[in-house]
């Protein structure tokens, strides 16, 4: 392929890459259709994710995905992803398509949320193996998303800490999670016994960071 | 003596997002708990001192940081 075929054919990629970013960002806001899970009353992280990284791939590409998802606190109702700053916002996030990215803010709406799907994440901890400052898994758990694994070995990894009710808060990545390889997560940092950093490691190299912090008994962190 | 002000403080602050918004209306002795931080933020602050002045904060520690003039103190007095 010649020189100037490549730099057009990179062009034409360019474009229907901002084309793409710039018609999500027109949509303005889309409602997310995120269900309540197991016998939560709040949105679970599992869900934000699954439903992001799915909107990262049907309206930019196949290759896009969820880079950055911070959370503030709990949402209870159902989620508006909008795609400029909002005041109200409970968490923002990132997708990412090569090297362009698409920033957005959730926030709560007031409608109520009817979908309630199961979950068990018992067959995760039973395979998760836990040692002091790591927990991993030999192997991928059939039928969870390398997300949802990531969630319980992450409070796998808190409670040897301090047991209570952990929030994911932030999760940064600098790849894609890659469902066929298992996973490991590894203690950064401890802050005051409340908040935790890890490293997660898939196919022995780090694909990113995750923050959880205790929530207090009413579940928030006012 | 590695003497940390409070305008160093408001500069790492400042990296923080939640705390980057708040910062224009708070002085060096506003309350942390005047200013409508929750605990999520302050302890992100306190992950980002440690991070960047290599110090750890204990619990008893962290209940007499309630300022920005209050951590560029702490700091002051742990760094000697």
């Amino acid at each position: 392929m010649s020189r100037r075929v490549r730099e057009w054919k990179g062009g034409v990629r360019l474009a229907i890459i901002i084309g793409a970013m710039n018609a999500m960002q027109s949509k303005s806001t889309i409602v997310l259709d995120v269900p309540l899970r197991g016998a939560r009353d709040y949105v679970h992280s599992s869900d934000l994710f699954a439903v992001l990284d799915g909107l990262a791939k049907i309206h930019l590409s196949p290759d896009a995905h969820l880079q950055s998802l911070v959370l503030r606190r709990m949402a209870f109702h159902k989620v508006i992803a909008h795609f400029a700053p909002h005041a109200d916002a409970f968490g923002t996030f990132s997708l990412c398509l090569g090297q362009d990215v698409t920033e957005g803010w959730l926030v709560e709406s007031r409608d109520a949320i009817a979908r309630r799907v199961a979950f068990d994440e018992t067959p995760i901890e039973r395979a998760a193996v836990s040692r002091t400052g790591r927990v991993l898994l030999p192997a991928p758990v059939a039928g969870y998303t390398s997300f949802e694994q990531m969630i319980v070995l992450f409070k796998i990894l808190c409670a040897q800490l301090r047991r209570g009710h952990w929030l994911l808060t932030q999760m940064n990545l600098i790849t894609p999670f890659k469902d066929h390889l298992p996973l490991e997560l590894a203690t950064v940092q401890t802050v005051l016994g409340q908040l935790m950093k890890a490293e997660l490691r898939q196919g022995r190299g780090s694909i990113g960071q995750a923050q959880m912090v205790l929530a207090n008994a009413a579940g928030g962190f006012s | 003596m590695s003497a940390v002000s409070p305008i160093q403080i408001r500069d790492l602050m400042g990296t923080i997002p939640s705390w980057a918004r708040m910062l224009p209306n708070m002085a060096d002795n506003t309350l942390f708990s005047e200013s409508g931080m929750d605990s999520l933020a302050l302890l992100e602050l306190i992950s980002e001192i440690q991070n960047r002045y290599g110090v750890e904060i204990s619990d008893d520690d962290v209940q007499h940081i309630s300022t920005i003039a209050d951590i560029a103190r702490y700091l002051c007095d742990r760094m000697q």
